[in-house]
């Protein structure tokens, strides 16, 4: 994971909360501002999309809930801290409350949950089943307290999502060690609590700790409490056993002096065998949790993100200027005063056959085809001999091609030759339309060209002559303007 | 790269597509929409690999081929020429657009030259090939429009072989076919050794995105037919049929949200490109699923219970129709959901004491769900960025099969799965729902197409 797409737990759910929103009511309308500013970031995809977020408009209300959520989370945290030393205290009272104590008993009464809730998580931690939230009883506890909670605490229109993505955060990987910690805590204040009441109750009142046995012999729970010494005795929190001391604390046979040492045994059992593991969990816990939140991250793959990729790709700028070439319309060409001959008839880069086409009604002296250098210049030569301007040249151009600067030049000089106005006649309209082609805007780019190089510009078919279009023609060579 | 080539050939279009983006730059049937050179950076995990630049078109070959070859002293030197023609401040204003393309050629690796395959093979085309000839940088060929029954491909292949180009390559970038994408990469990476690590780097992040995409845009539907099968409306009956419009119209903006979601995964979400005359009418179906026409055009077979529902609409009373979910749905309801089964008919009975009545999704309306935006996923993994035409629904005559996938039939009996009801819940059996019902939609549509080694290898 790049640094540079890491996100703050405050913008992952701020980001999963415009995400819940948006599968759901549709992309937001008025994202736009703030689309731009996630695009404008250098930064990977994960960044550009909390950055949008944050740019939203009503994100100020949702990131204000967000650390309300966060306030009441760590209510909720220091609720169960506190509710959980007095689990211990209670555990811890109860399993003291007559004078002889059943050494096994009193370990057992105080050990069993915490061991067997340990033994649970290391299971989910192992096997990476459950990634629900509610691995833990604290998770399924906090994510009950939010759901009841929240929405009262929450004011902003965007609470349920936020309650949501906050239900997804605990589902993800730092989410779920954070919930570890969060349980870890718990049963470590719970045999604090415990600890402390056993301490103050051995220190004021005196016990007498004894074990039993019904169906074992007293062999085999020597060979018991030896091993659940030994390695109290190797971490040197109290001094080895011996059978002789062990047999003294039977029950039935008169009890030995050996109470405060028992004392100190049962104290050492619940700290070695409850607190140790469960600091080391906590540990390893909130180790996970650091290193989980400093690459905390969106998940880029979730449709919800990645339909934002496109829209999130940073600007480019033009490399060159992006200007549109100032063409001018030059001012109308007049048909000259005197013409003779009849009109020229000039084609340029035209598919339609047979050549020349023949339009009703105008008699036409055919000059060439401009489709290459050499037609080009033959017709070029052919206009510049003419003794006198004809009465207009027509130029067949094809709605096929898209006009360019090459047509323009060329019959701009043409017509220059030529001393006449030139006349376009378009063709190929039926065709470029079966292509999908928008005959409108190409006949129209036609026209612009056409007064550019004062002229004007006509779609005719020859294949269906159109006797309007015939008309115009015979007006424009006649020398009328419309 | 460079994208270059006579106006209107569909450069920009090609970048479209190649950059998975119908909001780069303006596209148009008009010729010189694209008046500058403008950069389109492909990335790969936040680092740029390929700069493709977008170049205005070519509009004088012609004149500015005689121009240069009014040049003797540098006769066999092409570069010489363009360099002359550059530092001429009077060429370069006579010359405008073409100067910004030269300009463009002599800080490039390799120029993609777009020809419209429908043109025929003029003077003028030869003109700008032989003109960035002079360039000297490798010259791939791409033929656009190939897809058109007017396409004159094999003419220019003749024409191009004639000028000494070999490398030609069929892009229609009207229709994004995944194989002609590879395939000019691949000619890229044989015209271009150096960059062949660079080029493999880009076809591999391609292929993930590719996949990473389709999956999102399974995951999506899925999202939607979860959220539209657990969909409930527990109400007076009184109030049932303003109750169902108000269900049917959350499920349609639901639709809506799904279909959006799909067009901005595969990059047609902007706002210009939910026009009149665009794919789906403005961005929406035309067709309501809620309309009886609607699902037999789909070939979707309606149940005895639509039409004399409460609202005539898609949609049913759970209560009383509760055992008309379809025989597939009660076996699987009795096989696999006996404790949800339980669970929801007591509540159910209760509320029908109440007199009130719970409302859902019919399974039909769920089929035509799935079945038309796995239509819409198809054709979007196909569609090119250049595409301007209207996605036409299919039609077919075969009739969808009555039984739900299992995903959704668990859904029914878990409201809280579905984001359009008030108490809303994600859990990991909703994931788990969505992993599987993702799964199974995904037989349903076609992967697009990849390289394989064996084609890497003998491009």
């Amino acid at each position: 994971m790049p640094r540079s797409d890491t996100v703050s737990i405050g913008d992952w759910l701020l980001a999963e909360t415009v995400r819940l929103a948006e599968e759901r009511e549709g992309r937001r309308r008025d994202d736009r501002v703030a689309t731009s500013a996630g695009a404008s970031a250098e930064t990977g995809l994960a960044r550009r999309i909390a950055l949008r977020a944050r740019a939203l408009p009503g994100a100020d209300g949702t990131r204000a809930d967000i650390v309300r959520l966060g306030r009441l989370t760590r209510l909720f945290a220091g609720g169960l801290l506190v509710a959980a030393a007095a689990a211990g205290i209670l555990a811890a009272s109860a399993s003291v409350d007559q004078r002889q104590i059943d050494f096994l008993l009193a370990a057992t009464a105080l050990l069993l949950m915490p061991t067997l809730m340990l033994a649970g998580w290391l299971g989910v931690v192992i096997t990476g089943t459950g990634r629900g939230a509610s691995g833990s009883i604290a998770g399924a506890l906090l994510a009950t307290a939010c759901r009841r909670i929240g929405p009262r605490i929450l004011t902003s229109d965007q609470s349920a999502d936020i309650l949501e993505a906050a239900g997804g955060f605990l589902r993800t990987a730092p989410g779920r060690w954070l919930l570890g910690c969060l349980a870890h805590a718990f049963w470590i204040a719970y045999l604090i609590a415990a600890l402390v009441t056993l301490v103050l109750y051995f220190s004021v009142v005196q016990y007498d700790l004894v074990w039993g046995t019904t169906l074992l012999n007293d062999a085999t729970m020597v060979t018991l409490f030896e091993s659940l010494a030994n390695p109290l005795v190797a971490l040197g929190v109290m001094q080895p056993v011996e059978p002789e001391w062990l047999l003294a604390a039977r029950e039935g046979t008169g009890v030995g002096d050996g109470r405060g040492r028992w004392a100190w045994f049962l104290l050492a059992v619940i700290t070695v065998y409850g607190l140790v593991p469960r600091l080391v969990a906590l540990t390893a816990s909130a180790a996970m949790t650091a290193i989980g939140w400093r690459r905390l991250t969106l998940d880029t793959a979730q449709p919800g993100y990645l339909r934002l990729a496109g829209s999130l790709i940073p600007h480019t700028a033009p490399e060159t200027p992006d200007h549109t070439p100032t063409r001018a319309e030059r001012a109308p060409r007049r048909p000259p005063t005197n013409p003779q001959g009849r009109p020229l008839l000039v084609g340029i880069e035209l598919e339609h056959e047979p050549w020349p086409p023949r339009i009703p009604g105008i008699d036409m002296q055919v000059v060439g085809r401009a489709d290459d250098r050499a037609g080009r210049e033959q017709i070029l030569a052919a206009l510049q001999a003419l003794d006198a301007p004809p009465p207009a040249l027509l130029v067949l151009c094809s709605l096929l091609r898209t006009p360019d600067q090459g047509h323009e030049r060329f019959i701009d000089r043409c017509a220059d030759a030529a001393g006449t106005i030139p006349l376009l006649v378009l063709t190929d309209g039926a065709v470029l339309a079966r292509r999908d082609g928008n005959v409108d805007s190409r006949r129209a780019d036609w026209q612009a060209l056409a007064a550019r190089v004062g002229g004007k510009a006509v779609e005719f078919d020859p294949d269906y002559p159109d006797a309007a279009a015939i008309a115009r023609l015979q007006r424009w060579i006649a020398g009328h303007d419309e | 790269m460079a994208v270059v080539g006579h106006t209107n050939a569909g450069k920009t279009s090609l970048v479209r597509t190649l950059l998975r983006s119908n909001d780069f730059g303006e596209v148009d049937d008009r010729g010189g929409t694209t008046r500058a050179v403008h950069p389109a950076p492909l990335t790969a995990d936040g680092q740029t690999l390929i700069v493709l630049h977008d170049s205005p078109g070519l509009e004088n070959a012609p004149e500015l081929l005689d121009w240069l070859e009014r040049r003797r002293g540098n006769r066999h030197d092409g570069p010489a020429r363009i360099r002359e023609l550059l530092d001429d401040p009077r060429a370069r204003a006579r010359f405008d657009q073409e100067a910004h393309v030269l300009d463009l050629m002599s800080r490039i690796n390799v120029a993609l030259y777009v020809l419209d395959a429908r043109e025929p093979v003029l003077e003028k085309y030869r003109d700008e090939l032989a003109i960035l000839g002079d360039c000297a940088r490798p010259i791939v060929v791409v033929l656009n429009f190939t897809a058109s029954p007017e396409s004159r491909a094999e003419e220019w292949r003749t024409a191009l072989a004639g000028l000494a180009l070999h490398t030609v390559v069929d892009f229609d970038a009207a229709v994004r076919d995944p194989a002609t994408e590879w395939r000019l990469y691949l000619k890229l990476r044989a015209q271009l050794d150096a960059f062949a690590p660079l080029l493999d780097t880009w076809l591999d992040h391609r292929r993930h995105e590719e996949a990473e995409r389709r999956q999102a845009a399974l995951t999506a539907i899925a999202e939607l037919l979860i959220d539209a099968a657990a969909c409930r409306r527990i109400v007076p009956a009184r109030e049932s049929e303003q109750a169902l419009q108000e269900l049917q119209n959350a499920v349609r903006r639901r639709e809506q949200g799904c279909v959006e979601t799909l067009l901005d995964l595969y990059r047609f979400g902007d706002t210009e490109y939910r026009g009149e005359n665009l794919p789906l009418s403005g961005g929406q179906w035309r067709d309501d699923p809620f309309d009886p026409e609607t699902l037999r055009h789909y070939g979707i077979r309606t149940s005895g219970y639509l039409g004399a529902g409460i609202g005539g609409g898609a949609a049913f009373d759970l209560t009383t129709g509760g055992l008309s979910l379809g025989a597939g749905t009660v076996a699987g309801t009795l096989a696999g959901a006996g404790a949800s089964l339980i669970h929801g008919l007591g509540p159910r009975a209760y509320s029908r004491l109440r007199g009130h009545r719970h409302l859902g999704i019919d399974d039909a309306a769920l089929q035509l769900l799935a079945r038309r935006q796995t239509d819409l996923l198809a054709a979007l993994i196909r569609r090119g960025h250049a595409s301007r035409s209207a996605l036409a629904p299919s039609r077919t005559d075969q009739t969808e099969a009555t039984r739900l996938p299992r995903a959704l039939r668990r859904a029914r009996h878990h409201s809280t799965w579905s984001t359009l009801n008030r108490e809303r819940r994600h859990d990991a059996a909703r994931a788990n729902a969505v992993s599987a019902l993702s799964r199974a939609l995904g037989r349903r549509v076609p992967e697009a197409e990849s390289p394989t080694t064996e084609r890497r290898e003998n491009p």
